[in-house]
């Protein structure tokens, strides 16, 4: 039995520090670049504040490695508790920041309580669903198996209506997708139903691409289920519920919402359209990426970034200065650099070989998948446009301390795997 | 299934969704980055670069002795780019600039129905308190921003009105003719004058700045250090054969009266001096003109824009013409120098032409000329002129008569740097048949010979063939600017223009016009107060001219004189034509006298002669 800390994962600590590296050197550009002419003073202290948070992450991280994982599990439900609390008093007591009211400030430090809540919420599912009789539960009509689906997506639901009752609605969907991320990971759900979950969020995705897009998706899929399970009901069931899935939320989009909401949600797939409005955000991001070319238009360089045609540029849109000033080279590294931290993780906790970690790991890939996605789709013209920031790279303090507590916590987890053979099983 | 096989399905599933979903992004990265690259360039350099117009100095303008006449003064204009600026701003605007909002909304109106893009001049040559109170609110007034601009600014007492011509803000379809050559709305264009005429030269070559803009339309810094800049060339400079010395004594000598003047140099064509009265200051074209002054301009019923040195087309030239019809009839063979007609007081055609002077007797054409004798020019047009063994007699001569006139230049437009000119009357048998349908004869024609009935001269054209008479039979290609000098280079050249044209007579024939003329003014002739006397160490200048009256059936007769000096070596050649004054000694002779001795020395030593002359008035009041 090695030491612990002999097992802590350096490859993985080794692609945190190079992207908030990468983070740190797009918000110099951002706000150190020409562009700082343009920004408010507060703008411009991004970076140095970014690379305090980063000290601070770091110091976080290591207090965090040095508790025993017991420890943290045990802080468990306290740390869910604290997260409605804190979600709680953001509402009551919280200031008002772009719109969202998810900022609680303990003197001069603000905290973004969204992010806190997520370390809260992913820790407290997992060990629900780490629990021996969630595990035993067999799918099915059956009390056990709908109280524990009722309890999880509850556990998680609780706090994603709260942020969205903040006015934070891209971090709501976040916690929202932790929920079939949870299910699929914990065997809760069979994957032929997980599948059908996938398939009806690729529909409604493709309803406002391209309607007929979708219609050809929901026939494909449902033959694809057929040969997949052998089991003609299961096509049906695609066919069925995943078309009407689509089909409403085609009705949704053209009858029922109102238009600027449609027009926010289908921007992305037509800017030009809302070229003054919901568009110009993708227009301008779209411009930025795509005239970066291969190798970029070099550190503090880019004429879209530099400008100030990139609104919110050191946070939500850090991706577009990447694109613009490094290029197709730099774009795709940070992918490179993503998909090697989130298939690294989910390794890691397949390899502790309990369901605690690997559950818990499981949340944070998810929550970093999510954001990942949404964040790079939306600069490049292929999301909608929601204020997400992209992990370790974006400005924010307490996202950055948040994702490397939860990234030190899988860490933690999978390093002491051998504590969890003497009270938990495989 | 043991749940840790279970946990390595899920793994592979989640691996291969993971690398799916980046495949599916990096995708879309290789699509914008490396295949539609170039269209989102050229979308983001849209956004950030903008093309700015920088106007060169426009050219100076030099007298022939170079002299400043005319050259910039910096102004500052107000501009909008309506692309970032909120139309909502706009009554602030004007209430800024103290400007009817009517007037402002509608400028507005014009620059964005022309560009949303680009930048255009909402006022020009503001006030500076003006710009300091916009200057003070740009931070609340998106898109408004300044710009130096120039306008002439006029440096001699020389006027120079016509000549120059006059600056002003292009207009709308002048606008839709140049804007592929740079102009934009706020521009100022040459509008009369060489200003005119030589505006591609006079501009200079614009420039091209490109600069990085940001997202609220502020500048930030050139583009790629300016490398694709163009800079402007400034205009050439004109240097004009115009003396402003003669020409603003010409142009007090006008003073109160209504009439032109033009001196040329007889071996070139250059145009000395220039003048149409009334006229006016073109300063007033200065800080923008105002609608009075424009209507003012426009409606005088003394027609100040009226160029009377070139345009002036129905004045008869009245007994200047004679030395031309003298050199029509030496050169047709009519007469030669020896040939006396008889002058018996006058002409008997119907009606009898009286002869001013009394009875000239057998008279020379020499002494015709100098005494003007009317029954010389009379017998020249209708007993010799006509050939009366033919039936088509008189048409013929009518014409050809016409023709020479036309050898002349009379009747023609010369060719000439600036615009704006008419080319008088000289009728021929066509012109005859259609003004009087019902038949016309030798009584028509008459008067013809002297100058006089149904024909019209300009000053430029009296001047331009008393200098073919003074330099031997070449017609000068009359012309204000003699060169162009490049600012930078300092180099010189002379623009293109026709070559001068060659009228076919013989040397002797043109000599004993000449003497004629000499003896008008030097002799015991009618021109004798041309003469300039020695003064001052100043030798004595002998002029060469010929008086004329021009006969006013509604008013006073017009006074008119040609003159070339100094009368045994031309150089210069005067046409002076001064409206509803008298006899042509009283005013044209002596003002034709001043200028060339202005010319010659440098200043008159005449002050009676000159105060004479202002004395007398034809104009009411401009």
């Amino acid at each position: 039995m090695r030491a612990w800390y002999k097992n802590i994962d350096w490859v993985t600590l080794l692609l945190w520090a190079a992207l908030v590296g990468i983070g740190l050197v797009a918000i110099y550009s951002a706000t150190h670049g020409p562009a700082r002419e343009f920004l408010l003073d507060s703008v411009q202290r991004n970076f140095n504040r970014q690379a305090q948070w980063f000290g601070i992450s770091m110091v976080a991280m290591t207090i965090v490695l040095l508790f025993p994982a017991r420890f943290i599990l045990r802080l468990a439900p306290l740390g869910y508790v604290v997260s409605l609390g804190l979600l709680g008093a953001a509402l009551v007591f919280g200031r008002e920041v772009n719109g969202a009211k998810s900022w609680l400030y303990i003197g001069p430090v603000g905290l973004q309580v969204a992010e806190v809540a997520k370390v809260g919420t992913v820790l407290a599912a997992t060990a629900f669903l780490s629990r021996t009789e969630v595990r035993s539960a067999t799918f099915g009509w059956n009390a056990t198996w709908i109280r524990s689906f009722v309890s999880l997506c509850l556990m998680i639901g609780v706090p994603a209506v709260m942020v969205v009752a903040q006015n934070d609605t891209g971090t709501g969907l976040v916690f929202m997708a932790l929920i079939p991320v949870m299910l699929f990971w914990s065997g809760l759900v069979p994957l032929p139903w997980m599948a059908l979950g996938g398939a009806a969020a690729v529909a409604v995705y493709l309803v406002i691409v391209n309607p007929l897009y979708a219609a050809i998706f929901v026939v494909v899929a449902a033959f694809g289920m057929v040969v997949w399970t052998r089991s003609r009901g299961m096509g049906l069931l695609m066919l069925v519920a995943v078309g009407g899935i689509a089909v409403a939320s085609w009705v949704g989009l053209n009858k029922v919402l109102q238009p600027h909401q449609v027009a926010r949600l289908v921007a992305f797939d037509d800017p030009e359209a809302f070229r003054a409005t919901a568009g110009f955000h993708v227009i301008q991001s779209k411009a930025a990426i795509g005239s970066g070319g291969l190798f970029g238009k070099g550190f503090t360089n880019g004429t879209q970034t530099q400008l100030a045609y990139i609104p919110e540029n050191s946070t939500d849109f850090v991706y577009t200065i990447i694109g613009e000033e490094f290029g197709f080279v730099g774009a795709v590294l940070v992918l490179i650099l993503f998909a090697a931290l989130l298939i690294r993780l989910a390794g890691l906790g397949v390899q502790a070989g309990f369901a605690l970690p690997r559950l818990f790991i499981a949340g944070v890939t998810g929550i970093f998948l999510v954001h990942i996605l949404i964040n790079v789709g939306m600069t490049i013209g292929v999301m909608p446009v929601i204020g997400i920031p992209l992990p370790f790279i974006s400005y924010g303090g307490s996202a950055l301390l948040a994702n490397s507590a939860m990234l030190a916590i899988a860490l933690n987890l999978h390093a002491r795997r051998d504590e969890f053979a003497v009270y938990s099983g495989r | 299934m043991t749940s840790q096989d279970d946990a390595r399905r899920r793994f592979r599933i989640f691996t291969v969704l993971v690398l799916g979903l980046f495949t599916l992004l990096t995708t879309r990265l290789v699509q914008m980055q490396l295949l539609d690259a170039d269209q989102y360039r050229s979308e983001a350099q849209g956004n950030a670069i903008e093309e700015k117009v920088v106007r060169p100095a426009r050219g100076y303008v030099f007298d022939r002795n170079g002299i400043l006449l005319v050259d910039n003064e910096t102004t500052l204009s107000v501009t909008v780019a309506p692309r970032y600026f909120d139309e909502a701003d706009l009554p602030l605007v004007a209430e800024l600039a103290g400007r009817p909002l009517e007037a402002v909304q509608a400028r507005y109106d014009d620059i964005t129905e022309r560009s949303r893009y680009q930048e255009d001049v909402l006022f020009e040559n503001v006030p500076f308190w003006t710009f300091a109170r916009l200057q003070e609110n740009q931070y609340r007034l998106r898109g408004i921003g300044f710009r130096e601009d120039q306008q002439r600014r006029y440096h001699t007492d020389s006027r120079l009105t016509h000549a120059l011509g006059y600056v002003n803000e292009i207009d709308g379809d002048e606008l839709t003719e140049m804007e592929a050559q740079g102009y934009r709305l706020g521009d100022r264009i040459g509008k009369t004058g060489i200003e005119a005429e030589y505006e591609p030269v006079l501009r200079g070559r614009v420039g091209r700045e490109f600069v990085l803009v940001n997202v609220h339309g502020m500048e930030v810094q050139p583009y790629e250090g300016g490398a694709n800049d163009v800079e402007p060339q400034s205009g050439m400079a004109l240097n004009l054969a115009v003396d402003s010395k003669v020409q603003a004594l010409a142009e007090s000598l006008f003073v109160n009266k209504r009439g032109g003047a033009v001196m040329l140099d007889v071996n070139t064509g250059g145009i000395i001096s220039m003048v149409s009265a009334p006229d006016f200051d073109l300063d007033i074209y200065r800080d923008g003109i105002t609608t009075a002054e424009n209507n003012f301009l426009n409606n005088n019923p003394e027609r100040p824009l009226f160029n009377r040195s070139t345009q002036s087309s129905t004045l008869p030239p009245g007994s200047t013409w004679k030395p031309f019809m003298a050199s029509y009839a030496l050169e047709e063979g009519m007469i030669d120098e020896h040939t006396q007609l008889y002058c018996p007081g006058g002409y008997r055609l119907g009606r009898f032409f009286k002869c001013h002077g009394g009875t000239h007797g057998n008279i020379s054409v020499r002494d015709a000329i100098r005494v003007s004798c009317n029954t010389f020019f009379f017998r020249l047009m209708n007993d010799t002129f006509v050939n009366e063994q033919h039936p088509e007699g008189i048409r013929m001569d009518l014409d050809r008569w016409s023709a020479w006139s036309n050898r002349f230049g009379f009747g023609q437009l010369a060719p000439l740097d600036i615009p704006n000119q008419n080319a008088g009357l000289i009728p021929d048998s066509a012109y005859f048949d259609r003004a009087f349908p019902a038949g016309w004869g030798p009584g028509f024609t008459v008067n013809l010979g002297i100058g006089q009935g149904n024909m019209g001269a300009s000053p430029l054209q009296l001047a331009r063939a008393t200098a073919a008479i003074a330099n031997g039979g070449t017609l000068v290609t009359p012309h204000l600017v003699m060169a162009q000098t490049d600012p930078a280079t300092g180099v010189t050249r002379e623009p293109v223009r026709p070559r001068a044209r060659r009228i076919p007579m013989e040397p002797r024939n043109l000599a004993v016009v000449r003497e004629g003329m000499v003896e008008a003014v030097e002799g015991r002739g009618t021109a004798r107060r041309a003469r300039i006397e020695a003064v001052d160490g100043f030798p004595k200048i002998p002029v060469a001219g010929k008086t004329g009256t021009a006969q006013n059936p509604r008013g006073k007769d017009h006074s008119v004189f040609i003159a070339y000096a100094p009368a045994d070596n031309p150089e210069v050649a005067v046409g002076v034509f001064v409206e509803n004054i008298g006899y042509g000694g009283t005013a044209a002779a002596p003002i034709a006298s001043l200028m060339i001795e202005q010319y010659f020395r440098g200043r008159t030593f005449r002050p009676d002669l000159v105060r004479f002359v202002v004395a007398q008035r034809s104009v009411g009041r401009i």
